[in-house]
């Protein structure tokens, strides 16, 4: 197999591996999965800063320092993005910035809530709730730059010519749907309970689930992708997949 | 046993199953499962303060929503003649059942944008009461569908009037988000305007 190959398969693989620590840090030990209703008293998230403090610290901690795991997979996606988009590479970048781009909220969101999380003993309730809501704001109304990332991607899997497309166009159309449908976080400012807040059915449920259902499904396509190219890549070279290791390895 | 002469239109089946474009069906069934959630959504809230949703429902006119509802419909109708134009290659009646299509559009446009600049002007916003939330937030994603759809038929109309042929998916895939545009309209009416407590 070729060396270029095996870095794009361990690009592709920090998707997965975001949002499992996404998941597992951000959300269910800095208590974010679900979120707090924006209705919930001061007092109720200062005690809850105070009685969990370091769990949130450690748990934003390795949510910080995997967040840029996210732009490695949106890297993945973007090389396979130019493979189908030939000579331009206008979609590829605007995905790849994208993903980029998205690692920013992240990361300082995270840094709002682990302040919180820092000395909490010593903040008025005020300050820790505003921190909480400060961060989710952040988080929620960054969407535009995944968005961009999901729409670039969408597109340039929808213009690919070859009779089996690399990846799928019901998935790239999926892609662009959850993209477009994140401008649902434009409501949640407004609201403190109901659908439409940060812990609402719609704005969190529903918003966050489809995310979590692309992740992994655009991922295993993408490896598939990867192999085709791979397998298209040896046949350019005349050589099979059962004889690559006598193979020299092909500059391009 | 397949022969090789039998592959290529073999191929082509799941395209000639569904009109337009196979993967824009993935866009158009999960719109309309998020609107069939919003439907949920509201009928749960409206039995728990079924006088406010009533009371509220009154504020708004009937009639409006019936003149929409066909224009909408009727907006459809010419994108149906505008597929069916295109497939017999004759892009020039096309053209013009698209150019119907938007003007039936644009009264639409007109008429709702009215209806919310007079329920503005009365007072009444997305904040009042959970009533109007839902009618401002339904109503307003499904006119952000509207407005995409609009600007997808104005693409459509100058394409048409360039090229003679080859716009067979472009005409059908527009055409079937045309018509969940008008299906997603045709729950929301009901729901807002006409459901009695």
């Amino acid at each position: 197999m070729l060396d270029e190959f095996k870095y794009w398969r361990l690009c592709a693989w920090a998707g997965p591996a975001f949002m499992s620590v996404f998941i597992v840090f951000w959300g269910i030990m800095g208590f974010n999965l679900p979120p707090f209703s924006g209705a919930l008293p001061a007092d109720d998230i200062a005690a809850y800063f105070r009685d969990n403090a370091n769990t949130v610290r450690l748990g934003m901690v390795i949510a910080m320092s995997f967040a840029v795991l996210y732009l490695v997979w949106g890297l993945a996606i973007a090389k396979v993005v130019r493979k189908v988009e030939g000579e331009s590479d206008i979609l590829s970048t605007l995905a790849l910035w994208g993903a980029g781009l998205t690692v920013v909220p992240i990361l300082v969101s995270c840094s709002g809530w682990l302040a919180g999380a820092y000395r909490p003993e010593s903040l008025p309730a005020s300050t820790l709730q505003l921190l909480y809501d400060w961060s989710w704001l952040l988080i929620d109304l960054a969407y535009s730059v995944t968005t961009l990332q999901m729409v670039a991607l969408g597109a340039a899997f929808l213009s690919d010519k070859r009779e089996v497309p690399l990846i799928p166009r019901w998935l790239a159309w999926y892609g662009i749907w959850v993209g477009v449908s994140f401008a649902a976080e434009c409501l949640m400012p407004f609201f403190k309970s109901g659908p439409f807040e940060r812990a609402g059915i719609l704005n969190f449920w529903i918003e966050f689930s489809i995310w979590f259902v692309w992740c992994p499904t655009l991922t295993f396509h993408l490896l598939k992708a990867i192999r085709r190219l791979e397998d298209e890549k040896l046949a350019r070279h005349g050589v099979t997949r059962d004889v690559t290791d006598m193979a020299p390895q092909a500059a391009e | 046993m397949r022969t090789p002469s039998l592959s290529p239109p073999m191929r082509k089946t799941p395209s000639a199953a569904v009109p337009g474009d196979p993967g824009i069906w993935t866009f158009l069934a999960a719109d309309v499962a998020m609107f069939g959630l919003f439907f949920l959504i509201f009928a749960s809230e409206r039995v728990q303060a079924i006088d406010l949703f009533e009371q509220s429902r009154r504020l708004l006119d009937p009639n409006v929503g019936m003149v929409n509802t066909l224009f909408l419909l009727t907006s459809s109708w010419f994108m149906v003649g505008a597929a069916h134009a295109v497939r017999q290659r004759q892009n020039r009646q096309a053209r013009r059942f698209v150019g119907l299509a938007l003007l039936a559009g644009l009264g639409f446009g007109g008429l709702k944008l009215t209806e919310y600049a007079l329920k503005i002007g009365a007072g009444i916003t997305m904040l009042t009461n959970d009533f109007f939330t839902y009618y401002f937030i339904f109503t307003g994603v499904h006119f952000l569908h509207f407005a995409a759809g609009m600007v997808m038929l104005v693409v459509l109309f100058r394409r048409l009037g360039r090229v003679r042929e080859g716009h067979g998916l472009w005409t059908d895939s527009i055409a079937c988000y045309w018509h969940m545009v008008d299906l997603l309209w045709l729950m929301l009416f009901p729901m807002l305007y006409l459901m009695r407590s």
